[in-house]
C-alpha cells in the first residue's frame, strides 16, 4: 500500500457524524477521503474528479442512495460503489437488473470489517 | 168345461195376479161369456205353462205350452200327480206343502222369491217361478199353476253375479296393491309387486314387464319383468313398437290377435320391429294377446306396463282393463312420489354440502382474518423494531468509527485500554441484536417469488365472495389481460387485498358495486379496489393508515396500516381516493421488481 498512490474514495451519508468518523478513520488508513452529505453533491463531485471507490448511504432523502449510484457509475465507469444499508438484501433481489450489480454492505459490520472491504474494493 | 170354471177363469189373467185381473175385470166393459172353443184358445195361446190340478193333486188340465216346456204329450199328464213334473227328491216336501196350500187357498204369485225346480219328461231339471190360484167350484178345489221357465232369466242373473264377484275381486286386488304400496320401500319393490298383481288380475298372461322412461338417455328402460329376463339395461327409444307408441301417445293399446300384433309392430317400427321386440321378450311366436297401459302421472308418461299371452284367443285382458288401468296409475303415482322423496333427499342433502361449504368457507375468513391481526400485531411490533434498529444505526455506526479510531490511537500501557476493548465488544453486541431484529419485519428469505396478481386478486374474491352473500353486492372483476408476474410474498398480498375487499364490503351494507380491477403499468403493477359506499370524509382519510385508527366499532385499526406496511416493503404504495356519498378507490401500485 505504501508505493501505490492512495486510493480515493468519496463518502456520502446525510449523517454528519458518519462522515466524520469515516473520513479520520478511512484517512488515518492512508486513504484520500471526500465526503457529500447527499446525492446532489456526490454528483457534482463526480463531475470533476475521479474516485476509485463511493461508500453510499442507501437511505438518504432526495436521491437514493441506489439512484445515486447508478447516475455515478454513468459518469464514472471504473469506480468501485459499496452501498451501505441497514439490512441485507432481499434474497433474490440481486438477480434483478439494476441492483445486483453493486455491492452492499451491512452498516452494523464493524469498522475493522469495513476497513477489510475497503481494501478490496480499491486493491 | 163347466161354466164355473169359465168364468173363474175368464176373471183371471195368466200372467199376472188373481186379484190385478178381477179390478181389470170391474173396468171392462161387460162380455159374453167366452165360449167353450175360445176358452180353450186362451189356454194353448198363452206363453206359460198352464197346468190345473184338483184337490188331490192331480193334474186336470195342462196346456200346450206345458207339453212343450216340459216335453209331454198332455194325454200322458193328465190324471198324474203334479209331483210327476218336479224333481224326485222334492216330491216327499211337495206332497206336505199342497196339503197345507188345500187347508188354506191363498194367490200366491209369481216372484216371490222361491228357488222352485221343475223336471222334464227326459229327467232334466230347470228353474222356475209358478204362481197359483185357487178355484173353488161346485166338485171341489181347482188350483191353476202357471209356470215360467226362467232358465234364460236365472243365467243371466247367474253371470252379472260372477261379473260382479269379478269386479269386487279386482277392487280389492287393487285395495291391497296400494295397501302394499305403502309399505314399498323403494323403485324395484313397487314395480315389482305392480306386475304381481297386474298378472295375478290378468289370468292367462304369460309375460309382463314395466318400462320406465330415462329422461336423460331418452328412451324406454325395462325396469322389471314376469316371466322373462330381459338382457341387461335393456332400453328402447320412445317411440319403437307397441310400446313406444303407448308411451308417446299416452294410450292404452290392444291387440287380440298376432296378425294384429305383427301389423302394429311393422307399421311403427319397420320390418324388423317384429324380430326385435320377440327377441327382447324371449318369445319365439308373436303375441295372440297383449296389452300395454302407459303409467301416467300428473298428465305426462313416465313409462308402459304391459302384459301378454301367447296362447289363446279372443279378447285378452277384457274385464280387467279398467282394473289395469287403476293399477297403472298407482303405480305411476308410487313411483313418482318415491322420485320426488329421492330428488328431495338429494336436494336436502346437496344443502346440506353447500351449507357445510359455505360454514367452512366462513371460518377461513375468520381464520384468514385472524391471520391478519396476528401478522398485523407482529408487524407493529416489526415496525418498531425496524424503526429502532433504523434510527440506532446511524448513531452506532459512528460511535464504534470513533471507538476504533481512539483505541487504535491509545498507546498498550494505558490503564483505560481494556475499557475500550470492552465497549467495542458491546456496541458489537448491539450491532448483533440490531442484525437479527432486521428479520422481525421482513418478508422471510426464499419467500418472494413471481405471482400473478389477477389470479391472487380471483381467489381473494372467491374467498370474500360468501361474505357478500347477505348483500346484494353486484361485483366487477376486470382484471388486465397481459399483467406482468409481480415479484412478492403472494401470502402478504393476499392478506392486503383481502383486507381492501373486507373494508369494501363493510363501506357498502345494504347494496352496491365491488369493481377490483387491474392495470400493467411498464414497470408497476396497479390494483384498484373500489366501492360505491358511504365514501370517507377527509379527515379520516389523512388517518386511514394510522396503526389502531379505526372507525368500526369491532375494528382493530390495524388492517389499513399493516397492508400499507406489506406494500411498502414490497417497494410499491398505497393511496386512497373518496369523497363522502360516493364510495372509495383504493389503489395500489407494485413494481414487478421491488429493490431494496
Amino acid at each position: 500500500m505504501t508505493d501505490q498512490r492512495a486510493a480515493r474514495i468519496l463518502v456520502v451519508d446525510d449523517e454528519a457524524a458518519i462522515r466524520l468518523t469515516m473520513d479520520m478513520l478511512l484517512r488515518r488508513h492512508g486513504y484520500t477521503v471526500w465526503t457529500a452529505a447527499n446525492g446532489s453533491e456526490a454528483l457534482a463531485l463526480m463531475a470533476q474528479q475521479p474516485f476509485d471507490l463511493l461508500l453510499l448511504d442507501l437511505k438518504m432523502p432526495e436521491l437514493s442512495g441506489l439512484e445515486v449510484a447508478h447516475r455515478a457509475h454513468a459518469l464514472q465507469p471504473a469506480a468501485a460503489i459499496l452501498i451501505l444499508t441497514g439490512s441485507s438484501p432481499i434474497e433474490g433481489a440481486l438477480d434483478v437488473p439494476g441492483v445486483g450489480q453493486f455491492t452492499y454492505m451491512l452498516k452494523t459490520a464493524s469498522p475493522q470489517e469495513v476497513l477489510e472491504r475497503v481494501a478490496a474494493a480499491t486493491r | 168345461m163347466n161354466n164355473d170354471l169359465r168364468t173363474a177363469l175368464a176373471r183371471q189373467h195368466p200372467f199376472g195376479a188373481g186379484h190385478q185381473a178381477t179390478a181389470m175385470h170391474q173396468h171392462a166393459a161387460p162380455m159374453l161369456a167366452p165360449t167353450d172353443a175360445q176358452f180353450q184358445a186362451l189356454l194353448e195361446s198363452a206363453p206359460d205353462a198352464i197346468v190345473i190340478i184338483d184337490q188331490h193333486g192331480q193334474i186336470v188340465i195342462a196346456n200346450g205350452q206345458t207339453e212343450r216346456v216340459f216335453g209331454y204329450d198332455r194325454t200322458d199328464l193328465i190324471g198324474q200327480p203334479i209331483e210327476a213334473l218336479l224333481p224326485e227328491r222334492l216330491h216327499a216336501c211337495h206332497v206336505h206343502h199342497r196339503a197345507a196350500y188345500i187347508d188354506e187357498p191363498h194367490t200366491r204369485p209369481m216372484g216371490v222369491g222361491l228357488d222352485l225346480v221343475a223336471r222334464r219328461s227326459d229327467g232334466s231339471e230347470f228353474p222356475v217361478e209358478i204362481s197359483l190360484s185357487p178355484l173353488q167350484t161346485a166338485d171341489g178345489l181347482l188350483v191353476t199353476a202357471v209356470i215360467r221357465d226362467i232358465t234364460a232369466r236365472k243365467e243371466a242373473a247367474n253371470e252379472l253375479e260372477r261379473q260382479v264377484q269379478r269386479r269386487t275381486a279386482h277392487l280389492n286386488a287393487l285395495l291391497e296393491f296400494s295397501q302394499e304400496l305403502l309399505g314399498a320401500r323403494d323403485l324395484d319393490a313397487v314395480l315389482r309387486r305392480a306386475l304381481t298383481c297386474a298378472m295375478a288380475l290378468t289370468p292367462g298372461a304369460q309375460r309382463a314387464g314395466i318400462y320406465l322412461y330415462n329422461p336423460m338417455a331418452q328412451r324406454l328402460a325395462l325396469c322389471a319383468s314376469t316371466g322373462f329376463s330381459p338382457l341387461l339395461d335393456f332400453k328402447r327409444a320412445v317411440d319403437l313398437g307397441i310400446i313406444g307408441q303407448s308411451f308417446t301417445r299416452r294410450q292404452v293399446l290392444l291387440t287380440d290377435s298376432a296378425d294384429e300384433w305383427l301389423a302394429l309392430a311393422r307399421v311403427e317400427g319397420g320390418a324388423d320391429a317384429p324380430q326385435q321386440l320377440l327377441q327382447a321378450l324371449h318369445l319365439l311366436i308373436p303375441p295372440s294377446g297383449m296389452i300395454t297401459i302407459p303409467l301416467l302421472a300428473h298428465d305426462h308418461a313416465i313409462g308402459v306396463l304391459f302384459l301378454l299371452r301367447t296362447i289363446g284367443v279372443g279378447p285378452f285382458a277384457g274385464e280387467a282393463r279398467a282394473t289395469l288401468e287403476g293399477l297403472a296409475n298407482l303405480t305411476a303415482a308410487a313411483i313418482s312420489e318415491e322420485r320426488s322423496v329421492r330428488e328431495a333427499t338429494t336436494l336436502a342433502r346437496q344443502l346440506a354440502q353447500l351449507e357445510e361449504q359455505q360454514r367452512s368457507m366462513a371460518a377461513r375468513v375468520t381464520s384468514a382474518e385472524a391471520a391478519m391481526l396476528q401478522a398485523a400485531r407482529l408487524a407493529a411490533v416489526g415496525q418498531l423494531a425496524a424503526a429502532i434498529a433504523h434510527e440506532i444505526n446511524n448513531p452506532l455506526y459512528a460511535a464504534r468509527n470513533c471507538l476504533h479510531l481512539i483505541e487504535a490511537e491509545l498507546p498498550a500501557e494505558v490503564r483505560e485500554l481494556p475499557l475500550l476493548g470492552i465497549a467495542r465488544e458491546q456496541l458489537g453486541r448491539i450491532a448483533g441484536i440490531i442484525e437479527r431484529m432486521r428479520d422481525f419485519y421482513r418478508p422471510a428469505r426464499g419467500e418472494l417469488a413471481p405471482a400473478d396478481l389477477n389470479h391472487l386478486l380471483g381467489g381473494t374474491l372467491e374467498l370474500a365472495g360468501f361474505n357478500m352473500r347477505h348483500a346484494a353486492i353486484e361485483v366487477i372483476f376486470a382484471p388486465a389481460p397481459d399483467l406482468p408476474e409481480v415479484r412478492c410474498n403472494s401470502d402478504q398480498l393476499r392478506q392486503v387485498f383481502l383486507n381492501l375487499i373486507l373494508n369494501a364490503i363493510d363501506a357498502m351494507p345494504q347494496r352496491g358495486t365491488l369493481t377490483v380491477r387491474t392495470l400493467a403499468g411498464r414497470s408497476v403493477a396497479v390494483v384498484e379496489v373500489q366501492d360505491t359506499g358511504m365514501g370517507i370524509p377527509a379527515d379520516i382519510r389523512d388517518r386511514l393508515f394510522e396503526p389502531f385508527f379505526t372507525t368500526k366499532p369491532t375494528g382493530t385499526g390495524l388492517g389499513l396500516s399493516i397492508s400499507g406496511h406489506i406494500v411498502t416493503q414490497h417497494g410499491g404504495q398505497i393511496a386512497v381516493e373518496s369523497a363522502e356519498g360516493q364510495g372509495s378507490t383504493f389503489r395500489i401500485t407494485l413494481p414487478y421488481h421491488p429493490n431494496l
